[in-house]
């Protein structure tokens, strides 16, 4: 069963080898950036993967390129998904602290979801674990095609999931005073270390002077390594220094790497509560700098904290905010990216995940322009903002030379209600063709 | 002294001069400070969020800004000492949980304007309340940019029984390994009293628990912060435990609950809680019901600490006011309860230098009262928090509602004596929900103060009058009376009359009709189109005062033919009734019939068919009894069935003719002769074509057509029971051949041939409308009331016995008044029209003895018989009191007796929960020359005054 699904999905998409892997020319009647702006008549050369040219027909094709024209389509850079945790076996553990998992172990390469999303012109998708934690683990950036997850990976070990909103069943100030607790319980074991490092040395300094031999395996043991330094946060103690990686287990690592600063953070805070909480844990511990909010749309409450703090926002669920007045019963609806907009707040939207229409990030981005979020802007959260979220501004969002070689092919306007997907490249190789898309054909066409 | 008010001066002065944002008094009737003497007529000066000070008029600072109050009373915000709005109960399985936060909890961004309602200005967030240790509360306001007043206050303990069988606590530990085993869930302190003395001390002296070390963290934090201790007791015995606990840990401690202890043991105490913040129990349910604090108990706890109160535990937190009315009640002084709401429980808080108290440079949090505190009739009226405005009950209009409240010194009913000393009426969705001395004000609800002076009476109705017509005063019959009065309320004819409180006036034709002048009660300020009539209830008025004697007898008559008219629409829509159910039947056995015949066709042998038919029997034992009839009745129609008679339906088609038409055809024939009558659905215009002379023999029929174009032969075979080969020729030109098939079989001996039924049939026609018996049809039909003008006495008797024979509800108008005509119109149960100029003196002697009328008790109402003059209605009642009609009576014949005697007291009339809410406004006694109608409102709607 599954190698027959593994054979379907590889004929939909490995449909022709290219003459050379990871280089292609493209000539389309509009080249479209991500903030809308447009080439006519545009030419784009990829080679080994990235952008060599881009400029109007003028542009020279090397003699060794296979050139595709398109002379009625739009070439646009493909959109990004900001956050995700679909496609995986299961969002989240059980365990409320788990720095030390990752998405690399549960991303299914061939879930159906990676080639929903294909499919709607997604070329990356930041997976990160799902909000139902406390510490949740580590995400990385995949794009929709590929065989395994090395093959999907653009970027690995990208960001850690920290939820400041309550898991499921558990109130604020449990989630709350666990978060508070695992620092606490990492500051008070790592004095302990610290004090038994110290300790290990000055036995080790004490039996040299006795001129004790050293036990031949007691070498081998990370006990006595040098390298320490690994803790560069908070308070001096006896024995910081000594702390080396090794020292540690795997949550402990996890939780210096954030304290470190070493780890984008990716601070689910679903309302405004949870943005005061969440402003209050980072400032404590100095690691503002290093977060990104993911938020829903009820977060627009406190817009203007979030513009305060500059940093950026991912909004996921519903757009709308729909509040009932508790006197009058009304219900009060709320266009949450507009809001975010008028903050003057760097945000990206998500696609929401079995609703149609909102499951696509054309569709959202086509909302906000609806609503009044001017079309730069909307065309940013779904492109260049994910991309600079996830500090792959270089590679993807937008056409540069030395960016990646990776574009859609739209029939029209990617924002149009029927603009349609005819062909994905992912660093010069085409991972999707409608023409070979036999899934999609079979649902319009029907089977015969 | 003069002095003193000068050095007051000069420091306000000087206070003000340094701020920037301007200062602000608050000028109010009562100004009351907990814990001192309230203020009479004084001010409160705010400035920046901050209390400037309490200020007599004498004292206020000069070129100060006022905001008057009016009659409202001001007080602090009050200072809820515990709350659920944080949830406060299962936040965690942990027994010890110190390091739990309630502010966590909190959401700033929440509208609580359910809270605000209640004058809830400051609020303590409480940590779980079901744990032992429950960790640290908070204080937040509940309004306002700068909520957050302490986010980690006190620790809260729970020593009563509520916290004892914690769950048990299993957290596995990541990844379970040899030396970090997975062990079943860990059971949890404290199952006893004891058992939590223990569990505290333990904590307290370090061990680690449960939580591991997190508890023992929070604990630490907590002794660092000086922050107080508070302790859930219930009763003596717990708080002994309490105050022990808190003397071993060297804290501040408050007691919190209380409810059950009893006067002895809480005497028997050694010790005392500083404060008491004392749990008044309170109503909260049916099933709950409502217990007592112990006899006494209140007195002795507030000798002993100061009494901080709460609602009772199954009662919602937001209850202050209430608790603190009920703690009066058993035993609190009013003063110590107002304190109790207000500043003692800031200082629970630890925040009593910034709310609970009106003092210079605390926190301008004030509530506005309408009335003294505890007085259960006053209420918040709006709520301040750091000198901004938070809440307005008066401007809530998101609320979008209707309603209105307005509250005079004296409302006339309209039955009986004036209710005074304050009254209030509450409409809403135009009509009068509630009238008395004090009613509900709904949220948001409009309150108009027309002042003590003030009267309320219901709106007057003319009797007979004719607003909106402008082309003189007679109107055809078959108009429609009430949309003379469409959008009424902005025109100005009606408004006119409107503004002067006349808000129904009957309305018809000035003339005299034979069979009776039609008129409807309508309304004087509409706002739409059909909203001004009182759903068709007529008035319909006879003349009877010509001079010859055959008046009673002519009206006999006259009602005779209306009779029959009338009959004849009920026996319609009896008819029509009947006409329906049979229709419905007929479709029931048609669909059982075709059922069966498909049981049968689908059956594969005789014993099948057998088994349907038995199981249609049974079907139809359990049909309806119309059912049965009908099957009855089909019956019946077998046995006389004649071959012809009937309705015939045939489908006619041909090259020449576009579609398909059908045609019906009644055939009905006498003999050999036969008549048909022919139509067609397809027929737009569905025209009958009658054809006479046609010969029916042996099952055939011939008819033969002289037509412009030629002789038609139309030739028929019935060629099967119930089908009929038709043949149709046009000599020398072509035929047509078609079937027809018979869909009804008349009835013997019952032609009627308009009365065919084809697929379209609408049941039995209605009979024709006569406008000019309408309105003696709504009087058979009990819609309506009938006034008749008489000019002598004997007259009216007889009158008065035609009326009675058809059992019609009528009034008299046109005699004057006498003690005869009492008698008569008492006895008879009459009511009577009178003139508004009726009533007046001539030289030294009544027109009408309106003393006669006031002692008589007879159903009187007055008519204005004019088109502007209905306006002055009431104003011609006024000078009628001047010569001794009594005010009740002339508000009684103006209002509910009119609705009385014109059938729509269930409507108008009365100032009564039900009915339309009009209502009338008086500066003054309703009939004193010298009061003015200040505001009319007709169905809830002010009429305007433009």
């Amino acid at each position: 069963m599954r190698l027959l699904t593994t054979l379907l999905v590889s004929s939909c998409f490995v449909a022709s080898a290219a003459a050379q892997s990871g280089s292609v020319a493209v000539k389309a009647a509009q080249i479209m950036r991500a903030d809308g702006s447009v080439i006519e008549q545009g030419t784009m050369v990829i080679e080994n993967g990235r952008i060599t040219a881009i400029g109007g027909s003028d542009v020279e094709v090397p003699f060794d390129v296979l050139l595709n024209e398109y002379p009625t389509a739009v070439v646009f850079p493909g959109f990004f998904e900001a956050h995700s945790s679909s496609g995986m076996d299961r969002a989240n553990e059980n365990v409320p602290l788990a720095p030390f998992l990752n998405v690399k172990d549960s991303i299914d390469p061939v879930s159906f979801y990676f080639e929903d999303e294909l499919r709607g012109g997604t070329v990356a998708i930041g997976v990160i674990p799902g909000n139902n934690t406390v510490i949740g683990g580590r995400g990385r950036v995949v794009a929709p095609a590929g065989m395994t997850i090395e093959q999907m990976t653009l970027s690995d070990d990208m960001g850690m999931k920290i939820a400041i909103g309550p898991k499921g069943g558990w109130s604020r100030s449990s989630q709350l005073a666990e978060l508070r607790e695992a620092v606490d319980k990492l500051n008070l074991d790592l004095r302990e270390i610290g004090e038994d490092l110290t300790y290990d040395g000055v036995v080790r300094e004490d039996r040299k002077k006795a001129g004790v031999e050293e036990d031949a395996d007691v070498a081998d043991g990370d006990m006595w390594d040098s390298a320490g330094g690994y803790i560069r946060f908070g308070d001096d103690f006896t024995g910081k220094d000594l702390i080396s990686e090794e020292d540690l287990d795997d949550t402990q690592r996890g939780m210096v790497d954030i304290l470190n600063g070493d780890e984008r953070l990716w601070i689910y805070a679903p309302n405004a509560t949870d943005i005061m909480h969440a402003r209050t844990w980072l400032t404590t511990h100095s690691l503002m700098d290093h977060a990104v909010f993911v938020v829903r749309s009820a977060a627009h409450k406190a817009s203007a904290t979030l513009g305060e703090m500059g940093r950026p926002v991912v909004i996921t669920g519903d757009l709308w905010h729909v509040e009932t007045n508790p006197v009058t019963r009304k219900l009060n609806k709320t266009f949450a990216p507009l809001a975010f907009y008028n903050a003057g707040i760097d945000f990206a939207i998500s696609s929401e995940e079995g609703r149609m229409g909102p499951d696509r990030l054309a569709y959202q981005a086509a909302m906000c322009v609806r609503e009044g979020v001017p079309r730069e802007a909307a065309l940013a959260s779904v492109t260049t903002n994910p991309a600079s979220f996830w500090g792959m501004s270089e590679e993807l969002g937008d056409f540069n030379e030395g960016a990646d070689g990776t574009f859609v092919v739209f029939d029209r306007d990617p924002l149009h209600a029927q603009s349609k997907v005819l062909e994905v490249y992912i660093r010069g190789d085409k991972v999707y063709d409608r023409k070979g898309d036999t899934r999609l054909q079979r649902l319009e066409e029907g089977t015969k | 002294m003069r002095l003193i008010k000068l050095f007051i001066a000069a420091g306000v002065a000087s206070l003000l001069a340094t701020s920037a944002v301007g200062a602000q008094a608050y000028h109010a009737a009562v100004i009351h400070r907990p814990g001192a003497d309230a203020i009479e007529d004084g001010y409160l000066v705010v400035d920046s969020g901050k209390i400037i000070g309490v200020f007599t008029a004498d004292q206020l600072p000069p070129l100060m800004p006022v905001i008057e109050l009016g009659d409202a009373h001001l007080m602090p915000g009050l200072v809820a000492a515990d709350s659920t709005i944080s949830g406060a109960s299962n936040n965690t399985d942990l027994s010890l949980a110190a390091h739990h936060m309630a502010f966590d909890n909190y959401d700033p961004w929440l509208d609580y304007s359910k809270v605000l309602e209640h004058g809830v200005t400051t609020v303590y967030l409480s940590p779980d309340r079901s744990r032992l240790i429950g960790g640290r509360g908070a204080v937040v306001k509940t309004a306002g940019e700068k909520r957050v007043v302490n986010s980690r206050s006190d620790l809260l303990v729970n020593l009563t029984d509520s916290a004892l069988n914690p769950p048990d606590y299993f957290r596995p530990p990541i990844p379970p390994t040899a030396e970090n085993p997975l062990l079943p869930a860990e059971r949890q302190a404290p199952t006893t009293r004891p058992g939590a003395m223990r569990a505290l001390r333990s904590a307290i002296a370090g061990e680690p628990d449960s939580s591991g070390l997190a508890n023992q963290r929070g604990l630490q934090e907590w002794k660092a912060s000086a922050q107080p201790l508070r302790i859930m007791a219930d009763n003596a015995d717990q708080a002994r435990a309490a105050l022990q606990i808190a003397n071993e840990w060297n804290s501040l401690v408050v007691l919190q609950g209380m409810a059950s202890a009893s006067l002895e043991n809480y005497q028997a105490l050694e010790a005392s809680a500083k404060i008491t913040l004392l749990e008044v129990p309170m109503y909260s349910s049916l099933s709950d019901g409502a217990s007592r604090l112990d006899e006494g108990l209140i007195e002795a706890v507030a000798a002993n600490s100061l009494v901080a109160l709460k609602a009772g535990r199954n009662a919602s937190w937001v209850l202050l006011f209430e608790a603190a009315s009920i703690a009066s009640g058993m035993g609190l002084s009013d003063g110590a309860a107002l304190q109790a709401i207000t500043s003692i429980p800031a200082r629970v808080l630890g925040v009593e230098d910034r709310v609970g108290q009106l003092r210079a440079g605390f926190d301008a949090d004030f509530l506005v009262l309408d009335g003294a505190p505890l007085d259960p009739a006053s209420s918040v009226r709006q709520v301040y928090i750091d000198g901004e405005r938070v809440w307005n009950r008066e401007s809530l209009e998101a609320l979008d509602t209707d309603a209105v409240v307005v509250r005079a010194g004296t409302l006339w009913t309209g039955d009986g004596a004036a209710l005074s000393g304050g009254v209030e009426v509450l409409m809403q969705g135009g009509r009068i929900i509630a009238a008395g001395h004090q009613v509900p004000h709904p949220m948001g609800a409009r309150i108009i103060e027309a002042g003590d002076d003030a009267h309320i009476t219901p709106g007057f109705i003319d009797a007979k009058g004719y607003v909106g017509m402008t082309n003189g005063t007679r109107l055809p019959s078959n108009i429609n009376i009430a949309r003379l009065a469409d959008s009424s309320f902005y025109a100005q004819a009606w408004q006119h009359v409107a503004r002067q409180g006349v808000t129904s006036v009957v309305v018809g034709s000035s003339r005299y009709e034979k069979y009776g002048t039609r008129a409807e009660v309508i309304k004087t300020a509409a706002q739409g189109d059909n909203q001004s009539g009182l759903d068709g209830d007529a008035v319909v008025f006879f003349d009877a005062s010509t001079r010859d004697h055959a008046q009673a007898s002519k009206l006999d008559s006259l009602l005779k033919r209306g009779k029959k008219y009338a009959d004849s629409f009920t026996a319609h829509a009896e008819e029509y009734a009947t006409w329906q159910s049979e229709d419905a039947s007929k479709t029931k056995t048609a669909r059982q019939e075709s059922e069966r015949e498909l049981r049968i066709r689908l059956a594969l042998g005789p014993d099948v068919e057998e088994e349907t038919a038995g199981e249609e029997a049974a079907e139809e034992e359990t049909d309806s009894e119309e059912g049965d009839d009908a099957e009855e009745e089909t019956e019946e129609e077998a046995v006389t069935v004649d071959p012809l008679n009937g309705m015939w339906e045939g489908t006619i088609e041909h090259e020449m003719i576009p579609e398909p038409v059908t045609i019906n055809v009644f055939f009905h024939h006498e003999g050999k002769d036969v008549t048909a009558s022919l139509s067609s659905p397809d027929d737009p215009s569905g025209e009958t074509l009658e054809v006479e002379g046609g010969i029916y023999e042996n099952d055939t029929i011939h008819f033969e057509m002289p037509t412009e174009v030629g002789q038609v032969m139309i030739d028929g075979i019935i060629d099967a029971p119930d089908s009929m080969s038709v043949s149709v020729g046009l000599a020398g030109i072509g035929g047509v051949d078609f079937t027809m098939e018979r869909i009804e079989i008349e009835q013997t001996g019952d032609f009627k041939p308009k009365k065919k039924k084809s697929k379209a049939d609408a049941g039995p026609a209605a009979p024709d409308k006569n406008n000019d018996l309408e309105g003696m049809r709504a009087l058979f039909e009990q819609r309506g009331v009938a006034v008749v003008n008489v000019s002598r006495i004997d007259e009216a008797a007889e009158v008065i016995a035609v009326f009675a024979k058809y059992e019609i509800p009528m009034n008299l108008m046109g005699l004057a008044y006498s003690a005869e005509l009492g008698d008569l119109l008492r006895s008879n149960n009459v009511g009577l029209l009178l003139s508004a100029d009726t009533v007046s003196r001539v030289g030294g002697a009544d027109l009408v003895p309106v003393t006669m009328i006031n002692a008589d008790g007879i159903a009187t109402a007055f008519y204005s018989n004019s088109q502007n003059g209905s306006a002055t209605i009431a104003q011609a009642l006024s000078l009628a009191t001047s010569y001794g009609l009594g005010p009740e009576q002339a508000l009684a014949s103006l209002t509910s007796q009119a609705a009385d005697v014109l059938g729509v007291s269930d409507k108008i009339g009365r100032v009564k929960a039900g009915l339309d809410a009009d209502i009338v406004i008086f500066s003054g006694a309703p009939f004193d020359l010298r009061s003015q109608v200040q505001t009319v409102f007709v169905n809830g709607n002010e009429v305007p005054r433009n």
